[in-house]
């Protein structure tokens, strides 16, 4: 790792050694690598004690390692050992620290279960079905009257917007520490008979107990837990306040109400306690509490000192006077309640001298395209145009940005075509799917050992990555084949290797290699098939892989594959190797651990295009980016001719039921009962605002290039975005201005 | 050590009067035991019919040094010590006086045989009794596998009998060294009407468990003063061990005997007390040295190495943060840290090494043991593997693992269901062919399945393999079907006679078929070790039912197999003996209460949270149920942390006070879940070598 040299605004903050200080930085500010220089120097400085660690919480997994990996190499450069004296986490990641050292404090057992995203979406759905078939006056008195003739069909459509709405609902309420008794019971003080909130409590009821009934909790109740743990013993508080004197925390704009909770707590009265963050990046706020109010809160506090990093070299002056063209324009832009959406700060450049410099400004490597196009031709245009840039660059990095994975999934299916290599940052991960298709292969053989079917896929999971070479890839393919078809698999497996290189395998070497390989690993780990399944998953784990990302992986899925054995005694070992294909063939979402979930560094990735999106690609940059779908569906500005996915065209009034039911909660802690239709006039605003700062996320992901195109969407009823048309007017100003 | 060879502390301590009460204690390996036997043997000489030897030790196996003493030629002719434990002298006891106390204990049939309950048979009976409750959702929010429901709530009531509280207080004193959640508080109260519920059929029907047994026995020393006295006027000389690792209530016993025994010697171990999950309670056996007149405190340590014992005290410091000593250079030679990245690394090398130990350094692989803070299957497997491939002899041990889990378990009892078609239990293919991989060794998994799908016949009937179509035949090869058609022929002639009970057709088609050349048992010690608890617990569980319903033994077998796949937790059955030759793989506490030390330790994982975290037992609790708990106090993160740390350093202390040679310390940068860890042992390695650093740096 190469040595850090700070600019001046970094250096006064790497002066900090105690109390509480805020610090608003701009995109490409370097807030990251100041922060885990902070973390390494404290603890090279002494202030860390034997025991002691520095707590480092950000946003998402895939900074995790990212941080965990720099402080790790400042560690290093101050010639101490790494690993020790820091801690980096998600909020869930600490919650669950919290509550795994002392379960019996949240009422848990030592081994308790937590849900993953999709275990507990696949129990909420089936509560919403039940409640659904039971309750068709409730959907038919929010139908629109055009729709309400073709129920049937509408009540499909139905199905995920209840799923949806339960989801936010029970998210609102636990972050708001409501249970649905509470809820009940103000509903019953203060006479509030909605149906809405009705359907939100019994739904919530329903899916605590059915959480209950498996012993598990959800990722929502492990924050929730966290908290209650602190609060309820004052001992094990202190114990953790002396464990980590310091706490560093980035990304803090999209702090929840819970997370800011936690963390007084652990940092205490007095406290060491850093924040750092960009309000115009806060990009998770809808349908949740977060906020970057307690952000610009937290800097006028005073006992803190506040700084601002607004210096970057990321990106070329051109990309840096369009973002902050951006701020300028929302000051005086059409729908004043966006106004305060995304606000100064503006971006500086760099000086002349400076040590990490912008790169040379190249104004003409900016297009924006205000061209109507269908989605389609949008699409087929972007392919094209990356397949011959990354032909001019391909030592350059790139990435097509989308606002949703649907488009995403279908840009890269183009650019697959097109045989271009590309890397999805969507999803479930490929690298991850890739590892559940390995133990579906393996599984599937071992459920059924004479089937030459299953041990040449099996062999073709696990050793495809070594034949990549095209005519390497033929002949392992041909190989796969013939194994395939193979009659009698015990003449071609357990048996002395030398005896079948002579007789049966009349490959490349390399293949011989592999397969013999393979025999010897099936042999050795074949009498594991006789422990419980999730035992298995683990041993064949053991000796398959040596990455992290692949052993974290397996071990969650054994762990899933335990919950089932326990729910259903008769849970096979096909039946595990069914689920595992499910994931491969992405019908299961599962998070996993791989690079492109955990540390993906898009410098690693020259000369291919990586479609993420925009969500997935904070804190990421790229030579070239390009941002699609800049109409007013992906980017609304809150006018009344704007669409909007949370209005249905099947409900009434195109209300946004969400937002209508989210304020009849918040309404059961003291805010106004607002009257229907006000909540989601109040949503437009808030989710203009946020794809607002969206779009500036985008724009300042690109160092060097930005493209940007919008399309009139499916139904050719989209027009172009009031930003990005305010964009292109000012962009063909200043280069009439300049030319 | 030479047992007639005694340094000057001993035979300072045989020196001493016999007719007097001396408390003896120290270290493991200071010689308290050989003192003990050499004491036993000196009581010997002066004792007579009428003035007799008892001696009690907390564990059956902790007695060997006792019976081998006895068996010597030179001890005195006609002299039989009682050798016992607490729970034989209580069952002893209650079975003596049983038509005389029942009565008042509320048992319905006073003038019939009381059962006594095994751990195993009681959570049969426990089950019967909860399933009812548990149909009405008890313990909904509780995750935890039934068996351990049942044998905590079993240990619950344990503990209440051996601290003497009764029955009925246990769900309060629990709720109130409570802090958390109240539907912590609801678990306790469930679990006490269980508990009173099994209580009361047990006395309804003449059983009596552990915890039944220990309160009448309890409420007899207090009250049948009689009954006491003509129980224990024999004994006029007393020796007991490994004190620490007993109960309150034989403290208490012991104390009351004081005046009517003239003769006692008691020992005790100052570093230990590893069974306090089980209600052992050093603190309590401290009280015995007010009946003392002699208090000696033995500090020399044999066969353990100074380097080893400098090394011992200067890790416990570190991880108890305690820097009153300095650190000797000895200490560095005690030991070898590995650090590997991943757990295959580790198991291999572990292997590796232990190999070399025994072809270069010429190590017993009886002098080795391979240590964890839990020993899931599949870090089990991966270690047998290597081992086997080395050829070395090992044994496991996991005790709180259910039966049902082992495969040689699921493989016997396939092949007893092929026996016993009256019992109507299907085979599947699948766990057939599981059967045939596991019994025949060499048959790979392909063999096993086409075997396994070509034999299975209706339900539960298993065709030869000389039937089969000779195609098949030839794919699966003579050597393994004819290892097959030999079990089949015997299963065959076995079902021609009459049968016979579970355990017996268990034992016999060990001794006459699958410990024989070309099956599995032949030379794997470590499954037959496990078949032989099996057997132990269908016996058990055979006996007990003989007992209450005569005739109904085919049906037991059934039941027992039944009970067994539902999850049940074996009786801690003792390891095969010692003579056994092989290294031991075993959690690290199981070898701490095996009481026996050995040349090298290998200690699997350091950086494991398991090394320092307490065992999770939702409805019980180790410390709160014991009887030095201030009453309603809570249980705080304090105590936590405390116990914890003070564990950790007394596991550590045990382990190398057993460690007569050098110990390995692997830390794996990885574990199972691919995720780095730490732990408080790894910590406190680690502030080790820091300090080392800074001693010795300079040399």
């Amino acid at each position: 790792m190469s040595k850090f040299i700070p600019r001046p605004a970094q250096t006064e903050i790497l002066h900090y050694t105690h109390g509480k200080m805020g610090i608003a930085a701009v995109p490409g500010s370097g807030k990251t690598h100041t922060l885990s220089y902070l973390a390494a120097s404290l603890i090279a400085s002494d202030m860390v004690q034997d025991g002691q660690e520095v707590l480092v919480v950000t946003l998402v997994n895939a900074a995790v390692q990212n941080f965990a990996k720099r402080i790790s190499g400042f560690i290093q450069q101050f010639h101490l050992l790494q690993n020790i004296g820091y801690r980096v986490r998600t909020l869930h990641g600490l919650a669950h620290d919290i509550v795994r050292e002392r379960p019996d404090l949240a009422g848990l057992s030592n081994n308790f279960q937590i849900l993953d995203e999709r275990a507990s979406s696949d129990t909420l759905d089936q509560i919403v079905s039940t409640w659904q078939r039971n309750n068709q006056d409730f959907l038919l008195a929010y139908t629109h009257p055009d729709s309400q003739d073709n129920m049937q069909f509408i009540s499909s459509k139905w199905t995920p917007l209840l799923q949806s709405m339960a989801i936010n609902f029970i998210r609102q309420a636990k972050d708001m520490e409501l249970n649905p008794d509470q809820i009940q019971t103000t509903m019953a003080q203060n006479d509030m008979e909605y149906d809405l909130l009705r359907f939100g409590v019994e739904i919530y009821r329903d899916y605590q107990n059915a959480l209950s009934y498996q012993a598990a909790i959800d990722f929502q109740d492990l924050i929730r837990l966290a908290y209650h743990t602190l609060q309820s013993d004052q001992a094990y508080l202190q114990r953790l306040q002396e464990r980590w004197p310091y706490i560093l925390e980035d990304e803090a704009q999209d702090s929840s109400a819970l997370q800011e909770k936690i963390l007084r707590l652990l940092c205490g009265n007095n406290g060491n306690w850093v924040r750092v963050g960009d309000p115009n990046q806060a990009i998770y706020e809808t349908f949740t509490t977060a906020d970057p109010q307690y952000l610009l809160d937290f800097l006028k506090e005073k006992d803190v000192q506040a700084h601002d990093l607004p210096d970057s070299g990321r990106s070329t002056p051109s990309i840096i006077r369009l973002a902050n063209h951006l701020i300028e324009w929302n000051q005086t832009q059409p729908s004043p309640e966006l106004i305060d959406s995304l606000v100064p700060p503006l971006i500086q450049p760099t000086g002349a001298n400076d040590p990490q410099p912008n790169p040379p400004d190249e104004p003409d490597k900016i297009f924006l395209y205000n061209k109507q196009l269908t989605p389609e031709k949008e699409e087929a245009m972007i392919v094209q145009s990356v397949s011959r840039w990354l032909q001019d660059n391909p030592d350059q990095t790139v990435a097509v940005l989308v606002t949703r994975n649907d488009k995403g999934t279908s840009i890269v299916q183009k650019l697959k075509d097109r045989n271009i290599p590309t890397i999805e940052l969507l999803q479930t991960s490929f690298a991850t799917r890739k590892t559940a298709k390995k133990l579906a292969a393996l599984l599937s053989f071992f459920a059924d050992p004479v089937s030459s079917k299953k041990l040449g896929s099996a062999f073709e999971a696990l050793f495809a990555d070594q034949f990549e070479e095209p005519e390497q890839k033929k002949a392992f393919h041909s190989f796969c084949s013939a194994l395939k078809k193979k009659d009698k698999l015990e003449d071609f497996l357990f048996k002395n290797t030398s005896a079948i290189k002579e007789e049966e395998i009349e490959e490349p070497a390399a293949i011989q290699k592999a397969y013999q390989q393979f025999d010897r690993f099936l042999k050795e780990n074949q009498a594991a098939a006789l422990l419980p399944i999730h035992q298995f998953l683990l041993t064949l784990s053991m000796h398959l892989f040596t990455d992290p990302h692949d052993l974290a992986l397996t071990y969650k899925l054994a762990e899933m594959m335990e919950r089932a054995s326990r729910e259903d005694p008769a849970f096979s070992l096909r039946d595990c190797a069914a689920e595992l294909d499910k994931v491969y063939r992405n019908r299961l979402r599962i998070n996993g651990f791989s690079e492109e979930e955990l540390e993906f560094d898009p410098d690693q990735h020259q000369g291919e295009v990586v479609v993420a999106t925009i969500h997935k690609a904070k804190g990421l940059e790229w030579d070239r980016v390009y941002i699609v779908s800049a109409n007013n569906y992906d980017f609304p500005g809150n006018q009344d001719y704007d669409q909007f996915i949370s209005e249905r065209y099947f409900i009434r009034e195109h209300l946004n039921l969400e937002a209508e039911l989210l304020a009849l909660l918040q309404s059961l802690q003291g805010s106004k009962v607002l009257r229907e239709g006000e909540a989601t006039r109040q949503a437009r605003i808030g989710y203009s605002a946020e794809r607002l700062r969206l779009f500036y996320v985008g724009i300042t992901r690109a160092r060097k290039e930005l493209v940007i195109t919008w399309n009139e969407g499916k139904f050719n009823n989209c027009v172009i975005s009031i930003p990005f048309a305010e964009l292109t007017a000012y962009w063909e100003e200043f280069n009439a201005d300049h030319a | 050590m030479n047992a007639n060879h005694f340094n000057a502390q001993q035979q300072a301590v045989l020196d001493m009067d016999i007719h007097s009460h001396i408390f003896l204690e120290g270290p493991f390996k200071s010689g308290k035991t050989s003192t003990g036997a050499a004491f036993l043997r000196k009581t010997a000489e002066d004792s007579s019919p009428s003035r007799q030897i008892l001696v009690l030790t907390p564990q059956r196996s902790l007695s060997n040094p006792y019976r081998a003493c006895t068996r010597d030629p030179n001890f005195s002719s006609g002299v039989l010590p009682t050798i016992t434990t607490f729970t034989g002298l209580s069952r002893q006891f209650i079975r003596l006086y049983f038509p005389q106390i029942a009565g008042s204990y509320g048992f319905q049939k006073p003038y019939q045989q009381p059962v006594f309950l095994s751990m195993e048979t009681a959570q049969y009976f426990m089950r019967q009794i909860c399933a009812p409750l548990l149909e009405k959702r008890y313990f909904l929010e509780i995750r935890i596998d039934q068996a351990r429901l049942f044998s905590q709530i079993l240990d619950t009531m344990n503990k209440a009998a051996l601290v003497g509280y009764p029955l009925q207080e246990t769900a309060m004193r629990l709720n109130e060294a409570w802090s958390g959640d109240s539907i912590r508080e609801k678990h306790y109260e469930q679990a006490q009407e269980c508990a009173l519920a099994f209580r009361n059929y047990c006395l309804k029907n003449n059983l009596l468990d552990f915890s039944l047994q220990v309160e009448i026995f309890r409420s007899c020393m207090a009250k049948e003063k009689e009954l006491k006295n003509t129980f224990f006027a024999p004994f006029q000389y007393l020796i007991a061990d490994n004190l620490e690792e007993d109960v309150p209530v034989l403290h208490d016993l012991i104390l009351s005997l004081s005046a009517n025994i003239p003769s006692m010697l008691l020992i005790k171990d100052d570093q230990a007390g590893f069974r306090s999950f089980l209600g052992a309670d050093p603190t309590s056996a401290d009280r015995l040295k007010s009946i003392c007149q002699q208090e000696i405190k033995f500090t020399e340590q044999f066969d353990i190495p100074g380097n080893m014992q400098a090394f011992n005290t200067s890790l416990t410091n570190c991880i108890l943060r305690d820097n009153t000593s300095n650190l000797p250079v000895s200490a560095m030679q005690a030991y070898t840290l590995c650090t590997v990245q991943f757990y295959p690394e580790m198991i291999a090398d572990i292997c590796q090494t232990i190999h070399e130990l025994i072809l270069q350094k010429q190590a017993e692989p009886g002098e080795i043991a391979v240590l964890s803070p839990f020993l899931p299957d599949s870090l089990k497997f991966s270690l047998a593997q290597k081992l086997q491939e080395l050829d070395i002899p090992f044994l496991t041990s996991r005790p709180s693992r259910t039966l049902e889990e082992e495969p040689i378990t699921r493989a016997v009892l396939t092949f007893a269901k092929a026996a016993h078609p009256q019992w109507e239990l299907l085979i599947t293919v699948e766990e057939l062919r599981h059967a045939i991989m596991t019994l025949i060794p060499g048959c790979d998994v392909i063999r096993a399945a086409l075997l396994a799908k070509n034999t299975l016949k209706e339900k539960c009937t298993l065709d030869h393999y000389y039937n089969i179509p000779e195609f098949t035949r030839d794919r699966i090869t003579n050597v393994i079907g004819v290892q097959f058609d030999t079990l089949l022929k015997w299963i065959e002639e076995y079902k021609n006679k009459e049968s016979v009970p579970l355990d017996i057709f268990l034992s016999i088609f060990f001794g006459e078929r699958i410990s024989q050349p070309g099956f599995v048992l032949h030379k794997n010690i470590d499954n037959a070790a496990l078949l032989t608890s099996l057997i132990q617990s269908v016996r058990d569980f055979r006996r007990l039912f003989a007992d209450l319903a005569e005739g109904q033994q085919q049906d037991v077998s059934k039941m027992y197999i039944e009970t067994l796949q539902a999850g049940l937790l074996p009786s801690a059955y003792p390891l095969p003996p010692e003579e056994i030759n092989a290294v031991i793989v075993s959690p690290a506490f199981t070898f701490l209460m095996r009481n026996r030390s050995v040349k090298y330790q290998f200690w699997l994982d350091i950086g494991n949270i398991g090394w320092w975290e307490r065992l999770d037992q939702p409805l019980t609790h180790p410390y709160v149920l014991s009887r030095n708990w201030v009453r309603e106090k809570h249980w705080t993160d304090a105590d936590e942390f405390q116990t914890n740390q003070s564990t950790l350093a007394r596991l550590v202390r045990g382990l190398l006070n057993r460690c007569e040679g050098h110990v390995y310390l692997y830390a794996a940068g990885l574990n199972q879940a691919g995720i780095n860890q730490s732990s408080p042992l790894l910590s406190g390695m680690q502030l080790f070598l820091k300090r080392s650093y800074r001693e010795f740096a300079h040399e």
